[in-house]
């Protein structure tokens, strides 16, 4: 649940990551990182709650599979209403820092 | 959001474990460090898994108190808001609980007995002939029980009798207590089992074997100190029937036990008297039946038809004589539910208005936070949780008023219970137990869904995003509606509420006024039960005799007499009288009339006016037998021939040795006003006749002295004690001055006038408040408005008018509302109504002109502020 600004932004950022295909949370904290050169760096202690807390809402699924490497790893896929979520989220966060970027524009 | 969400089982603890596991490895082989770096870099693994096991675990639990946190925090900023929403909804929900609690038993409570719906009070109502009497709870002779019943009519599966009578404990500390005489099957149908000892056997019912009983909890803990060893103990019984000594104590009843009727301590076995045909009729009894499965009260009256003339032998053929049969919750109830569901239905309008009043603080809030919901909205909060969010403040709010209401009820209940008129059962037990609780519990979640419901419809709509781009003070058109019909809604119930308690406060004053043929203002009166072993006869003539002497010699005395009751109490006796010279027909109806023994001072001292005649004198206690008459009396008995000079013999005095006794021709002597006498004020005078305490045969245990002073009646009381007091220290006496006398009679009007009138003034108080809060609203919502107008010409005082004149259209709503509601609701009242109508003119404009009174008030700052808005600064504000 998304109530307060970081935990929407993980929220959103999550739902984005798996929006490219299903990962396991490694590969989304990895994900995250790269495409933003750095420039988020994902709390990884948060990471799993807010997975957990994302498949609890039934906006993603999870499922055990093994990965290339041989390793059981936790798979995260999004899910139809997750896809829907994260249209409503990405726009509202869209609305939001283009309002934050005109008035620090204008300050 | 579907449900199963709710209930899906989430990953285990190994799981997660695993999962977490896997994420190390991977970070430490990408990486290329060791695992303890990546644990290092992921933060505490525990605290992670912990988090993580939450989500699955309580996540209501903690939205929950997310939600809470939040509420309170919005509290801690507006702590006026709470406070005021708190206190307002915790005097309705208090005022509830606290009648909850009162009326429970006469209202909702089953009986305190196993299956107690087929319980019945079984007997005979009569109705003597031309005499207005008639009984109003049924009774059976004894005679006709024990001959008709020895086997249980078909009907029922058992039936037990019973009644209750005054008795002292005569050991080193004297008690007077009631006892209660009981067949030995009586706990048996009523399905309660001793807490100790034994239950009676049919042994110890059968006359003449020891006396044994039973003890109530209460009792075994008072004097004997709750000991267990108090069974085979034995006490000394001063009854009405003589001493009994011992009484061997076989037993102790349960703690919550209570007796179907009367109160008792003690239980003992009825011992009924077998048929004699040397005894005609002894005393009538209380018979309770356990109705077979599937026989209903009403069959059961008919299949007992063809007993009724075996039962009903003794009683004259003149009497109309009928069976009833009726649940005996009823019987112990009586009148009382319905004064129950007036009061019920008057907290409950209480109530509602309260809670209307909260939605209207929460609807204001919610359009003050309108900005608040829109930014939440718009980082990631659905819908759903703002709504969420509203309806848990409003429950919180409801809770929090339902702790705060329990501590209120607690002192409000003391204060019903010491008010309650007498014949509402149970409510002297009547505390805040776990019922009351769940009742507290309930309506706070009722109350908060209820009043939550509007503010989160309101605040569905902001979550649509328009929120944000709305300024603090709304489009000038913009009319708060709702809230105005909320304000119409209240003024409605609480018209009805005070036209409801006008009608009650004018049928009280009716009643208070009643004359009552007395003069009791300065008259203190004192009465005393004396024991038979300690006194006899005529030790107990002496002691009242020279309490009477004592007493003319307080300070202050005027006048003193005794009685055997003092009125406006009914006269004790009663009977058909025979008139000299004139035979009457066989079967002829004859009529009945009171029987009051006084010394000759009694009427000077309540003040009752003579008609003809003259009082009783000193010399009359020896010679020629003389009797008075009240008016009604002499009325009835003579039908307007003169009444002095002629002979009456009064019915039979009483039993000696078996046989009746019977009264001397009494010449009567004198004529005097009638005084009310009947068991309620309202009740018209009956006929009365007074004979002479010195010479008649009275009952020298059981007196009343009155004594009219100058002294005030606390002085009064306070000699009346001593001289009692200086006489026997050891005899128990009730000392009543004549307004608690006359208080007493008027309880029952007065309670539910004194209540009705309370929860009317809270509920305009409510009222008042909020049309207070929504005008001042709606001035502070068009200040600009209000601004352009003043400065284009308009005078403060056509503002003010509009103000005015936009809340009076809502007043009147209302008004007519409530006219319509109370009109229907006041017919419920009608039964408690002494000579006023439903409709009564007075009451009603009485009502109204309070409630208009109240109402221009609270418009009128408002209005006075509206009328001064400062153009300028009003449109400069934005």
């Amino acid at each position: 649940m998304a109530q307060e600004n970081p935990q929407a932004a993980l929220e959103l950022l999550i739902l984005k990551t798996l929006a490219a295909g299903p990962n396991h949370g490694f590969g989304i904290a990895l994900h995250i990182d790269e495409t933003s050169s750095g420039l988020l760096r994902v709390e990884e202690g948060s990471l799993y709650p807010a997975l957990h807390r994302l498949d609890k809402a039934g906006f993603i699924d999870a499922e055990w599979t093994v990965t290339e490497n041989g390793r059981r790893a936790r798979i995260y896929r999004l899910t139809k209403p997750g896809r829907k979520r994260l249209k409503e989220i990405e726009e509202s966060w869209n609305t939001l820092a283009e309002g934050v970027k005109r008035v620090l524009r204008w300050a | 959001m579907g449900l199963t969400r709710w209930f899906r089982r989430g990953p285990s603890d190994e799981e997660m474990r695993e999962e977490l596991e896997a994420h190390l490895a991977m970070r430490a082989e990408h990486d290329g460090v060791g695992h303890a770096a990546a644990r290092r870099r992921l933060g505490n693994v525990l605290q992670t898994r912990e988090a993580m096991r939450r989500v699955w675990v309580a996540e209501w639990w903690d939205t929950l108190r997310q939600d809470a946190h939040d509420t309170w925090r919005s509290w801690r900023r507006r702590p006026a808001f709470a406070l005021a929403a708190v206190l307002v909804l915790a005097l309705g929900i208090g005022a509830s609980l606290a009648l909850f609690a009162a009326l429970d038993r006469v209202l909702f409570r089953p009986l305190p007995y196993a299956d107690p719906a087929r319980l019945v009070s079984v007997g005979l109502l009569s109705a003597p002939p031309n005499t207005g009497f008639e009984d109003q709870t049924e009774s059976v002779p004894d005679r006709g029980y024990v001959r008709t019943w020895a086997t249980t009519p078909a009907p029922f599966e058992s039936v037990t009798a019973m009644n209750t009578f005054t008795c002292e404990i005569s050991e080193a500390q004297p008690e007077g207590i009631r006892c209660g005489r009981v067949e030995h099957n009586f706990l048996r149908v009523l399905g309660v089992r001793v807490a100790a000892g034994r239950d009676f056997s049919p042994a110890d019912d059968v006359r003449g074997t020891p006396r044994v009983a039973l003890i109530s909890h209460a009792l075994w803990v008072r004097r004997y100190g709750s000991n267990p060893r108090v069974v085979e103990r034995t006490l000394n019984l001063e009854t009405p029937m003589g001493l009994w000594s011992p009484v061997r104590i076989v037993g102790v009843l349960p703690e919550d036990f209570e007796m179907p009727l009367e109160a008792a301590d003690i239980l003992v076995p009825a011992q009924l008297r077998p048929l004699d045909p040397k005894v005609p009729f002894a005393s009538s009894i209380v018979a309770l039946g356990r109705l077979r499965q599937d026989v209903t009260p009403e069959r059961a009256t008919r299949m007992l038809e063809p007993q009724l003339k075996a039962m009903s032998e003794g009683i004259p053929s003149s009497f109309r004589v009928a069976w009833r049969v009726q649940p005996l919750r009823d019987r112990r109830v009586g009148d009382a539910a319905l004064i129950g569901w007036l009061l019920m239905g008057a907290v409950a309008t209480l109530l509602l208005i309260a809670g209307v009043n909260v939605t209207n603080l929460l609807l204001a809030r919610v359009a003050e936070r309108r900005r608040e919901f829109a930014l939440r909205a718009a980082i990631g909060a659905g819908r759903m949780q703002l709504v969420r969010l509203a309806l848990n403040e409003s429950v919180l709010l409801s809770l929090a008023a339902g702790g705060v209401g329990l501590l209120g009820a607690f002192a409000l209940l003391r204060t019903f219970a010491a008010m309650a008129p007498p014949g509402i059962p149970g409510i002297a037990n009547a505390a805040i137990d776990v019922r009351v609780f769940a009742v507290a519990i309930l309506l706070g979640l009722l109350t908060g869904a209820s009043i939550g419901v509007w503010p989160a419809i309101s605040v569905f709509r902001v979550g649509d995003g328009q929120g944000l781009r709305a300024t603090g003070t709304a489009s000038p058109g913009a009319r708060p509606r709702g809230r105005f019909a909320l304000v119409t809604t209240q003024i409605a119930l609480t018209v009805a509420l005070l036209g409801g308690s006008a009608l009650l406060l004018r049928s009280l004053w009716n009643v208070a006024s009643v004359p009552l043929g007395i003069d009791a203002e300065r008259v203190v009166t004192l009465t005393a039960y004396l024991s038979r072993s300690r006194y006899t006869s005529e030790q107990g003539a002496a002691f009242f005799q020279e309490l009477l002497a004592r007493a003319r010699s307080t300070p202050g005395a005027v006048s003193a007499a005794l009685s055997d009751a003092p009125p406006p109490l009914p006269p004790p006796g009663r009977g058909s009288f025979d008139i000299e010279g004139r035979q009457a027909a066989p079967g002829a109806p004859q009529p009945v009339i009171g029987l009051r023994s006084a010394t000759p001072q009694h009427f000077e001292t309540f003040r009752i006016p003579l008609i003809r005649g003259r009082a009783f004198q000193e010399s009359d206690s020896v010679g020629e037998p003389v009797i008075i008459l009240n008016e009604s009396a002499e009325r009835l008995l003579f039908a307007g021939e003169p009444a002095l000079g002629r002979r009456i013999r009064p019915p039979i005095l009483g039993f000696a040795n078996g046989k009746a006794v019977q009264s001397p021709w009494r010449t009567v002597i004198g004529v005097f006003a009638d005084v009310r006498n009947g068991q309620r004020v309202t009740d018209d005078p009956s006929p009365e006749a007074y004979m002479m305490v010195e010479r008649d045969p009275w009952s020298p245990f059981i007196s009343c002295l009155s004594l009219r002073t100058t002294a005030r009646p606390v002085d009064a009381a306070a000699y009346l004690r001593q001289i009692a007091a200086d006489l026997d220290p050891q005899q128990l006496v009730t000392i009543q001055t004549g307004d608690e006398l006359l208080t007493l009679l008027t309880a029952r009007p007065r309670f539910l006038a004194w209540l009705l009138t309370a929860f009317a003034g809270l509920a305009l108080l409510l009222a008042a408040s909020g049309l207070y809060s929504v005008a001042s609203y709606l001035v502070a919502q068009r200040r600009r408005d209000i601004g352009v107008r003043i400065a284009i010409g308009a005078s403060p005082r056509d503002v003010a008018r509009q103000v005015v004149g936009e809340g009076g259209r809502w007043i009147i709503g209302g008004v007519i509302a409530g006219s319509a509601l109370g009109w229907m609701g006041t017919r419920a009242l009608q039964s408690q109504l002494y000579q006023v109508q439903p409709l009564d003119p007075w009451s009603w404009t009485g009502a109204l002109l309070t409630l208009a009174l109240v109402l221009m008030i609270a418009i009128f700052r408002p209005a006075y502020r509206a009328a001064h808005v400062d153009p300028v600064a009003a449109l400069r504000a934005d």
